[in-house]
C-alpha cells in the first residue's frame, strides 16, 4: 500500500472493512431476508402468493443477470429452462426422494440444458445467440406439448405435495419460509460472482472480446460456465414454481415469462443483485395487478414498461447508485472541509 | 525471440499479408511501420491469435500457431490495443486482475484450508498491481477509479500496465502514442527504455517517426502486405523506396502527426 498517497484514516478504515469482508456480505443478505420474512408474517394470502411468485421469478432473473447482465448475451430460453426444472420435480417421485435431492436434481437438469445453449453461445455473436436460445425454448415447448404420455401435453402434469418440517409448501405462507432465504442465498451467490474474476472476465469480454483474450481470459469457457450457472438457478426457480402451484404446464413457461424475466433484469439494472430482486417484486406485482384489467392489461403493462425504461435507464440499481453517489459526495466534501479547517 | 516465417493471411479473396518473415531479437525494441492498410495490425492480430494464418510463429522456440489467444498469453505474450475498450464501471484494479490466473493459480484448497496463504497471495498481487502502475508513472490511487472516469492517455498507459501484469517476455504495442500528449509520450519512451534494460522485448507499431527513430533498435517497414525494408531506423528512413511508400505520399503532411484518417480501428 502506498503510504504517501493515502491518509492513515483512510487506510485504517479500509483495513477494518476488509477484515469484515467474509462476514459482511452474507450478513447483509441474511438480515434483509429475515426482516422481509417478519414483515410478511401478517400479510393477506393474495400478497403472500404474489411475493411467492416474485421469489420464483427473482431466482430465475438472478440467473439471467449472469448471462444477460454480465456477459451481455441475450437469452430467451430462461423460462424454458425453468420448465426443465419444473418438469424434473413433477416427473420424479418427489415424495420418495425428498425435497432437497429433488431441488438439486432440478438445478442439475437446468444447468445441463442451459449448458447446451452455452456451447453454442460461446461460439456465436450476440444476436445469433439470442436466436439459438429462441430455438432452444421452442424445442423445449414442442417436447412438453407433444410428448403427452410423459409430460401430460398441454394439460400439464400434477406435482406431488411436499412439506418441509411438517409445513405444506404449496401454501404460500410456508412457501416463503423456504423461498425468501433461497432468494437471499442466490442473490449473494450472484453478488459474489459479479465481484469475482469470473464475473469481471464476462464483463470485459462483453465490452471487448479481443481485449479480454489478450488479457488471458478464456472467454469461451467463461461464457459456457455463465450459461450453466444461469441454468442452475432457472432450474431451481422452475422447481419452486412447480411445488408452489402443485402443477406444471407449458403455458407457465412461454415467451411471456421469458420476456418478463428479461424485463426484470433490465429494470433491476445489471450492476446489483438487490436491484434485480426489487424489480422482480415490483414487476410481479404489476403483472398480477393487471389481471383485473383483463383485455387492457397488455396495453397498460407495455406502456408502463416503456415508461420505466425511459425514466429509469439504469434500473433500480441505477437509482440506488445515484443516491449513494450523492450521499458519498456530500460526505467526502464534508470530510475535506474538516481536514482543511 | 519472436520468429515469424512465411506468414500469409487471407480475408476471403484479399491477400492481406504475403510471405512475411520477421525476427525480433531478445532485449530489443522492434518497430513495425508502414502506410495505412499495409497489414501492421493484421500481423499483430496473427501473432495474438485473433486471425487465421499460415506460416509459423514461434516465441522462444515454442510454436504459437494453433494455440487459442488466451493460451498465447500464458506463453509470455503481452498485447495492448490502439483503442482499448473496457466497461466504464470497471475499476482499474479489476482490469489488472483479469489475467491473474495466468501468473498465479490460487487453488480452491488453498482458499479453504490455508486462508492465510491465500490472503498473502492476494496481498502480493495487489502490490504487483500498484507496481505495474507506478512503473509507468501512474499514481497507485488510480486503482480504485472507474475506467469511465479516466483520461484517454492514462487509459492507454493502464492498458500497457494490464499487458505487463501477466509477466510477458514479449510486449506487443499497437500504436501506444496515439491519443497521448507530448508529456505522456516522453514518459512512455523512458519507461520503454527501462523495460528494455530489464530484459523485456518489445514489438511496437507506431506512426510517430520521432518516437520510432529514438527508441527502436530495428524496424521493419510493411507495404501492401509485404516487407519493404528492414534494419536500424536511421538507415531505413534514408531509403528512397521507404520515403516514397511511407513518408512522401503526401508532402503537405508532417509525418509526426498523421491525420485522423490514418487512425484506423482494428
Amino acid at each position: 500500500m502506498s503510504s504517501i498517497t493515502r491518509s492513515a484514516a483512510y487506510r485504517g478504515w479500509r483495513r477494518r472493512a476488509q477484515g469484515l469482508q467474509p462476514v459482511r456480505g452474507p450478513l447483509g443478505f441474511a438480515v434483509t431476508a429475515a426482516v422481509f420474512m417478519v414483515a410478511l408474517s401478517g400479510a393477506p394470502d393474495t400478497t403472500l402468493m404474489t411475493i411467492s411468485l416474485a421469489c420464483v421469478y427473482a431466482i430465475a432473473a438472478l440467473g439471467l443477470t449472469v448471462v444477460f447482465g454480465l456477459a451481455g448475451m441475450l437469452s430467451l430460453a430462461q423460462a424454458a429452462i425453468m420448465a426443465v426444472g419444473g418438469y424434473t420435480v413433477a416427473l420424479i417421485a418427489l415424495d420418495t426422494i425428498g425435497l432437497l435431492p429433488a431441488l438439486l436434481l432440478a438445478v442439475v437438469a437446468g444447468a445441463a440444458v442451459s449448458g447446451l445453449s452455452g456451447v453454442v453461445g460461446a461460439r456465436t455473436k450476440s444476436h445469433y445467440f439470442a436466436l439459438a436460445t429462441l430455438a432452444l425454448a421452442e424445442g423445449v415447448r414442442l417436447v412438453l406439448v407433444n410428448e403427452s404420455s410423459v409430460t401430460g401435453g398441454s394439460n400439464g402434469h400434477p406435482v406431488a405435495l411436499v412439506s418441509l418440517l411438517g409445513l405444506q409448501l404449496a401454501d404460500p405462507r410456508y412457501f416463503i419460509l423456504l423461498a425468501v432465504p433461497l432468494v437471499a442465498g442466490c442473490a449473494y451467490l450472484v453478488h459474489c460472482l459479479r465481484k469475482s474474476r469470473f464475473g469481471l472476465s464476462l464483463k470485459a469480454a462483453a465490452a471487448d472480446e479481443y481485449m479480454a483474450k489478450a488479457a488471458g481470459v478464456a472467454i469461451d469457457r467463461s461464457r459456457t460456465l455463465a450459461t450453466i450457472v444461469s441454468g442452475g438457478l432457472a432450474g431451481l426457480a422452475g422447481a419452486l414454481l412447480a411445488i408452489l402451484n402443485g402443477y406444471v404446464g407449458p403455458q407457465d413457461f412461454g415467451l411471456g415469462a421469458a420476456v418478463l424475466l428479461l424485463l426484470i433484469v433490465v429494470f433491476g439494472g445489471a450492476s446489483s443483485s438487490m436491484g434485480t430482486v426489487v424489480a422482480a417484486v415490483v414487476l410481479t406485482y404489476a403483472s398480477r395487478g393487471m389481471l383485473d384489467l383483463a383485455e387492457a392489461s397488455g396495453l397498460v403493462y407495455g406502456l408502463a414498461t416503456l415508461l420505466l425504461l425511459l425514466l429509469l435507464p439504469g434500473g433500480v440499481a441505477g437509482v440506488g447508485k445515484a443516491v449513494a453517489g450523492r450521499l458519498g459526495g456530500r460526505i467526502r466534501r464534508a470530510r475535506t472541509r474538516q481536514e482543511e479547517a | 525471440m519472436l520468429e515469424i516465417t512465411r506468414l500469409n493471411v487471407r480475408f476471403g479473396g484479399a491477400h492481406v499479408l504475403r510471405d512475411v518473415s520477421v525476427a525480433v531479437t531478445r532485449g530489443q525494441i522492434h518497430g513495425l511501420i508502414g502506410p495505412n492498410g499495409s497489414g501492421k495490425t493484421t500481423l499483430l492480430n496473427a501473432i495474438s491469435g485473433f486471425v487465421d494464418c499460415t506460416g509459423t510463429i514461434t516465441l522462444d522456440g515454442r510454436r504459437l500457431n494453433g494455440l487459442a489467444a488466451h493460451r498465447r498469453v500464458g506463453k509470455g505474450l503481452g498485447r495492448t490495443f490502439q483503442n482499448p475498450k473496457a466497461p466504464d464501471d470497471m475499476t482499474v484494479a479489476d482490469l489488472l486482475r483479469l489475467g491473474e490466473h495466468q501468473i498465479r493459480t490460487l487453488q480452491w484448497h488453498t482458499v479453504a484450508f490455508r486462508p492465510w496463504k491465500a490472503a498473502h497471495q492476494r496481498h502480493m498481487f495487489a502490490q504487483r498491481c500498484e507496481q505495474a502502475l507506478t512503473s509507468l508513472g501512474l499514481s497507485p490511487d488510480l486503482l480504485e477509479r472507474e475506467l469511465g472516469t479516466i483520461a484517454s492517455g492514462d487509459l492507454k498507459m493502464i492498458d500497457i500496465a494490464r499487458a505487463l501484469m501477466v509477466r510477458p517476455r514479449l510486449l506487443v504495442l499497437d500504436e501506444p502514442t496515439s491519443g497521448m500528449n507530448d508529456h505522456e509520450i516522453e514518459v512512455l519512451r523512458t519507461r520503454l527504455e527501462w523495460l528494455r534494460e530489464s530484459g523485456l522485448t518489445v514489438l511496437i507499431v507506431e506512426h510517430n517517426v520521432r518516437v520510432v527513430t529514438d527508441i527502436c533498435d530495428r524496424i521493419t517497414v510493411l507495404s501492401g502486405g509485404g516487407i519493404l525494408a528492414e534494419g536500424p531506423p536511421r538507415e531505413v528512413f534514408q531509403r528512397p523506396d521507404v520515403i516514397d511508400a511511407y513518408l512522401g505520399e503526401d508532402e503537405g503532411r508532417s509525418p509526426e502527426s498523421p491525420p485522423a484518417s490514418l487512425e484506423k480501428t482494428r
